[in-house]
């Protein structure tokens, strides 16, 4: 019965859902539980949590549909609301994270000595267990406001503009956060590769 | 020409297609003449890729059970109030 639904627009489903149409609200669920899943894990790094988050944000959009405004994507809404209780469940945790503590990064001088270069070492790759728990945790280090952008930007793959509107932010700061949390696992990635492979 | 410190600013925007041409290409020629920001422009791009290639993981099915009765318990009781006001 959802099927004949499958073929619609996210707006057009909203629109349906919100004159009371539960099928076709269903459709929105199915089409983005995984994505808002891996989203909530990706944030929190808990299975448990993410559960929860997935729970909380499929109804508190359910709840408030009739308040969602055109004027953004309904995938963007979406994300902002899943974005919000993860940073809500991460708070509660009391994660050790700053929002305004600069991170470090190698600072420009650094350029003046030779880097190695690991990326075409055969080890580079997602399939190697530990470098994943490296970056995983590299990724725990990051503050808040950084590692935000990060996972929405590099591992969600939404575009500047789209970050900017889910985290309610400029595109320039975006771009400034995202080139710093990339320095930063990169810098972190070249310690790793310098001690286990250097 | 472009410097070191520039590449190093300039990184992202280099690595997501954001700058001019003309930057792109003065870039470029740095790096044929530079080895230590082909490193960096390298290993960074590097990093980005191992994000992208971090794969999608499943809801489990215990997870996906919950969250649907979740769903429906809600939208069941929606149902029931409305009727309750409407009466």
């Amino acid at each position: 019965m959802v099927d004949e639904y499958s073929n619609l627009t996210d707006e057009q489903l909203v629109e349906k859902a919100k004159n009371g149409d539960n099928k076709a609200y269903e459709m929105i669920v199915k089409r983005y539980e995984e994505k808002v899943y891996n989203l909530a894990y990706r944030l929190t790094n808990n299975r448990t949590v993410a559960r929860d988050i997935l729970q909380e944000t499929f109804i508190k959009v359910y709840h408030s549909l009739k308040n969602f405004k055109k004027e953004s994507k309904f995938s963007t809404w979406l994300y902002r609301i899943a974005m919000n209780f993860s940073l809500m469940h991460r708070r509660k945790k009391q994660y050790t994270v700053s929002l305004d503590n600069p991170i470090q990064t190698d600072d420009e001088e650094e350029l003046k000595h030779e880097l190695p270069d690991w990326s075409d070492n055969p080890e580079a790759t997602i399939e190697n267990k530990e470098l994943r728990k490296k970056i995983y945790n590299t990724l725990e280090l990051l503050p808040e406001k950084y590692r935000s952008v990060l996972i929405l930007r590099d591992m969600e793959g939404l575009s500047n503009k789209e970050v900017s509107k889910i985290l309610n932010i400029s595109v320039p700061a975006v771009k400034a956060r995202i080139h710093r949390s990339r320095m930063f696992v990169r810098d972190k990635l070249s310690e790793y590769f310098k001690q286990n492979y250097g | 020409m472009v410097n070191c410190k520039e590449i190093y600013r300039l990184l992202s925007d280099f690595i997501d297609d954001e700058l001019d041409y003309e930057f792109e290409r003065e870039i470029e020629q740095h790096l044929n003449t530079c080895k230590c920001c082909l490193s960096l422009i390298n290993t960074f791009r590097k990093t980005i890729n191992l994000f992208n290639e971090i794969e999608t993981i499943e809801v489990p099915e215990k997870t996906h059970k919950q969250l649907w009765k979740a769903i429906r318990i809600e939208i069941y009781e929606k149902k029931i109030i409305t009727k309750r006001r409407l009466k």
